[in-house]
């Protein structure tokens, strides 16, 4: 009787390890590295310093859009760079349309499971590698583990990487 | 005693090597930028703005920022020489964070970038230089994401294209915590407004102004996109550039709250059309952002 329930904390002494990174870190890539690293992608936006006083704001400086669809007379009537939009025609506004709700989908998978497995030799009171894993998950996955443990001291990790 | 513990031991630290040990490969991966639009729409809205990026040199610190102030979760995205975070609200991407070293000794300021959706980024390209525009980052196509760069509008003004290979978002009224609006600040709004309806094929809409100032609404597909504004009076060195906007509930409670995580009030709330609060802050690393209230269902009449 004692031996099962000795199986079981391992099992789910297994179960907390490899889930808690394994399934709440997204992808399965571990931590991102700190700078300073090669920048290879975006402009340097530090191109141009320029500051950050932004002034005061007068009450009719105003950038927002309108709420609605509104009829207002143009500000100037001189010659515009740009083709100004039609006589009469209203300021529109933003889409006011709300987004649809989104519908909780299952995960499916993005890549084939990746699977490890470990054979516990309690001679040598080691563990071998039984078999290695022969892909990783891509990148834009989240990873969950699964771990089986069989009666002859064989553990079974499968990582599924699944979409988020 | 021996015997019944080594097991133990020793699946749990081959378990804990197994779960670690995919990680230094992914980390010299090319990067994979998330795709925008997730299933893709097929919906194509030219001079909409669809995605932003911001370039900090702390990406640490802006997570923290932006994920208490609006909300925000992020998922890093390791790939060889950037660091890169995507930033969601409710399952749907809002930005990305690009970490980029700031200079030894030089002082330089992080941004917000907006990225305008176009069809054909090449034919908007050509335009843009034709009428004056600096090539700042070269079209390049990334998988999932689609075709992007960057340029300065002839006043100097950053800002980017893409044609997104998953279609653009559809028209529909942001979320709290998502972008909702992006003004351009400009020392000639009329010149700048007429170089983004040559890329864009905007409508034009004058509005009244203030004597010397021009606001100018630059609409699409029957939706405004964007404004064009004249340099403030108050703040004349104000270089040219894009400020985008994210829907708030309360622009002055949020304002607050920047400052209290290490932000900087650069515009203090106040009213703008139709009563909603407007603010705009700076993060800790001084890259500003705009605040903007949208009260939905409010009466539709215009302010005279």
């Amino acid at each position: 009787m004692r031996r099962p329930v000795r199986r079981k904390a391992i099992a789910a002494l297994l179960l907390l390890t490899v889930l808690s990174p394994g399934c709440v870190t997204p992808g399965f890539h571990g931590p991102v590295p700190v700078a300073p690293v090669r920048p290879v992608y975006g402009v340097g936006f530090y191109n141009s310093p320029w500051g950050v006083n932004y002034g005061v704001w007068g009450p009719r400086y105003r950038v927002a859009p309108f709420h609605a669809s509104v009829h207002l007379q143009s500000g100037r009537r001189a010659p515009h760079a740009f083709r100004p939009a039609r006589v009469g025609r209203p300021v529109p506004s933003i889409p006011r349309r709300r987004q649809a709700r989104r519908m909780r989908r299952w995960p499916a998978l993005t890549a084939p499971p990746v699977q490890w497995t470990y054979r516990f030799d309690e001679r040598r009171n080691a563990s071998d590698l039984v078999a290695a894993p022969i892909n990783l998950a891509p990148a834009g996955s989240r990873t969950c583990l699964l771990v089986t443990l069989d009666e002859g001291w064989q553990a079974t990790l499968v990582a599924l990487p699944l979409t988020r | 005693m021996q015997r019944r513990a080594a097991p133990i031991g020793g699946l749990y630290l081959l378990a804990t090597l197994a779960a670690a040990q995919p990680a230094p490969a992914a980390t010299t991966a090319p990067l994979e930028l998330p795709a925008i639009v997730e299933p893709a729409s097929g919906e194509h809205h030219p001079g909409k703005v669809i995605f932003h990026e911001l370039v900090t040199p702390d990406i640490g610190a802006a997570k923290q920022f932006y994920g208490r102030l609006l909300g925000w979760t992020f998922r890093d995205i390791a790939a060889e020489g950037t660091v890169y975070a995507e930033a969601s609200l409710a399952a749907r991407p809002v930005a990305g964070l690009v970490q980029r070293p700031l200079p030894p000794g030089q002082q330089h300021q992080p941004a917000w970038l907006g990225f305008f959706a176009v069809e054909d980024i090449d034919a908007v390209v050509k335009i843009a230089l034709q009428r004056g525009a600096k090539l700042l980052f070269p079209a390049q196509s990334f998988p999932n994401r689609g075709r992007e760069t960057v340029l300065a509008d002839p006043q100097g003004a950053v800002f980017a294209l893409l044609a997104s290979s998953s279609g653009d978002p559809p028209d529909v009224l942001a979320a709290r915590g998502e972008w909702i609006w992006s003004s351009l600040i400009t020392t000639d709004a009329d010149t700048d407004a007429a170089f983004y309806q040559a890329l864009f094929g905007y409508e034009v809409f004058d509005l009244p102004a203030e004597p010397g100032a021009q606001h100018l609404i630059l609409a699409a597909q029957d939706y405004a996109r964007a404004s064009a504004n004249s340099r403030p009076p108050q703040a004349p060195d104000l270089p040219p550039n894009w400020l985008s906007y994210v829907r708030v509930e309360d622009a002055s409670k949020t304002a607050a709250q920047a400052v209290a995580l290490g932000g900087r009030v650069l515009v203090e709330p106040h009213l703008d059309r139709q009563g909603g609060k407007l603010a705009v802050v700076a993060d800790p690393q001084g890259a500003p952002i705009g605040l903007l209230e949208w009260v939905e269902g409010e009466d539709d009449e215009v302010p005279k």
